[in-house]
């Protein structure tokens, strides 16, 4: 089976290179360090949160500023199954970590006056959801607004985006900006698990109350070309694929770009198969379009480009 | 001989019956790859604590960390991957060809039906119960008051009903561990 191959040439692979670390080998056979003064752990916790609260809020407050918040859309430009009922918003409280040291990534979702479940996409500061620009200011999403909406489903998902961003990887290196993908949705009630492929990697993702799910990779859409599986408690599973071509990915070992292999045949010999994606250009407007059969409701995944622009760029 | 060497030879002898074993307990392929990579990632770092010295007690050992692996999915919802985290292996990517052979190879189709004859075979009573509590998980209390009947007689069809379930799937699941 060559999928049990894979796995055993990976895993003998770990093996063998754990075994060589001595490190590994000395903490295998002493266990794990204790340490010497003993602290009551509800101290420690306390102490290692309040902490991390304390430095949270000084990275905030250093590193990200704050611009003015996003204005909604004239209520007239958007239709009604796009529109979500105030007070009908709650947070997923997914904190998923941003690669580039910002605020958290979750998802709001909210209901429309149509019925339909609609949900945004954005970083949490202060109980806020908005997104932090290349200028490292955040602004406020407007809370009247969605990302997506849709009827909600029974199986798969209501809803499943691929969006992608450009963040500034790291504020002290000017000018250096990475791109992101945040793979998201709403599952249906009666999924169990999600799992996101993206790059060739398997990123297993929690799934919040309500059915949330989040997961951001770096590289953009059409180098990863992420699939959802969402798995119910029957162990039936519904693929969402988007940007797919067919190509196999391959993670690349030092984390970059993933690798996209290409079937060749015929003489002369096919050369090394191994190609990388050519990088892409950074005014490229990208829209993805995901189609369900008719009877499911059209799932879509609108890449802007560039995302967020300064506003006193 | 090297313990990687070993854990090699270990993983090519056993590694398609503990994937069938797990595929035959979970229903879903992909998920059994999952709990199959993590038992070997253990079996691999608890190499030290296998006191036995035939392939059979090699065998029964992998097959107690396997049904360990089950168990604690069932009870948290989530697959763990610490054992595997730790040894820095990644998984492999699963391609649908993949999922359908393993199905195929665990005889998923025929488990799920014979699943599906034993459910429908249950009294009404039972039937409600397990749909209350193992489908839609819900607590014993709410299955209860769904049902208009004390949380003692709740708790009683819920165990009875998968009593029978699982003496009527035995010999299947005996015949996945066997292969």
């Amino acid at each position: 089976m060559r999928i049990l191959d894979e796995l055993g040439e990976e895993l003998v692979r770990a093996a063998r290179a754990a075994e060589a670390e001595p490190a590994y080998a000395q903490q295998a056979a002493r266990g794990r360090r204790r340490p010497l003064v003993r602290v009551p752990r509800t101290v420690l916790i306390s102490l290692a949160s309040l902490l991390l609260l304390a430095a949270a809020a000084v990275a905030a407050t250093l590193v990200i500023g704050r611009g003015d918040p996003i204005p909604p859309a004239p209520a007239g430009a958007v239709p009604r199954e796009l529109r979500p009922v105030p007070g009908t918003e709650r947070l997923s409280h997914l904190d998923v970590a941003d690669p580039d040291g910002g605020p958290a990534w979750d998802i709001r979702i909210s209901r429309s006056t149509t019925g339909a479940v609609c949900m945004a996409v954005g970083q949490l500061l202060e109980g806020q959801l908005g997104i932090v620009g290349l200028d490292r200011r955040f602004r406020a999403l407007p809370t009247g607004a969605a990302d997506t909406c849709s009827t909600p489903q029974r199986i798969g998902a209501t809803l499943a985006s691929a969006r992608a961003y450009r963040g500034a990887a790291d504020p002290s290196a000017a000018g250096a900006v990475h791109d992101l993908t945040a793979i998201a949705g709403v599952a249906a009630p009666a999924v169990q698990r999600v799992t996101v492929v993206a790059g060739g990697r398997r990123i297993p993702v929690r799934l919040a109350d309500g059915g949330a799910f989040l997961a951001l990779v770096s590289g953009l859409p059409e180098q990863l070309r992420p699939r959802v599986v969402l798995t119910d408690g029957s162990g039936r599973a519904t693929t969402l694929r988007f940007a797919d071509t067919g190509e196999y990915l391959a993670p690349d070992p030092t984390g970059g770009t993933p690798w996209t292999l290409r079937a060749r045949g015929g003489p002369p010999p096919p050369p090394p198969c191994g190609t990388r994606a050519p990088p892409r250009s950074p005014r490229t407007r990208t829209a993805l379009r995901h189609r369900l059969p008719r009877d499911r409701p059209r799932l879509t995944a609108a890449v802007p480009w560039p995302p967020l622009e300064p506003a006193d760029a | 001989m090297r313990d990687a060497d070993v854990f090699a030879t270990l993983y090519d002898r056993e590694a398609r019956t503990v994937l069938v074993f797990i595929a035959r307990r979970t229903l879903d392929p992909e998920l059994a790859l999952d709990l199959t990579a993590e038992t070997f990632a253990q079996a691999f770092r608890d190499r030290r604590s296998f006191r036995g010295s035939t392939e059979m007690e090699e065998r029964a050992w992998l097959f107690t960390i396997a049904r360990r692996q089950i168990s604690r999915y069932h009870r948290r919802g989530t697959v763990e991957r610490r054992a595997l985290e730790a040894l820095g292996a990644q998984m492999p990517e699963a391609h649908e060809d993949d999922l359908r052979e393993i199905e195929e190879a665990a005889g998923l189709d025929v488990l799920r039906a014979t699943l599906g004859d034993e459910l429908a075979r249950l009294n009404d009573d039972q039937r409600a119960a397990l749909q209350l509590r193992i489908v839609e998980e819900r607590s014993y209390p709410e299955v209860a008051d769904a049902l208009g009947v004390s949380e003692q007689t709740a708790r009683a069809r819920v165990s009875r009903g998968l009593r029978a379930l699982a003496r009527a799937l035995e010999p299947q699941l005996a015949t996945g561990e066997d292969a």
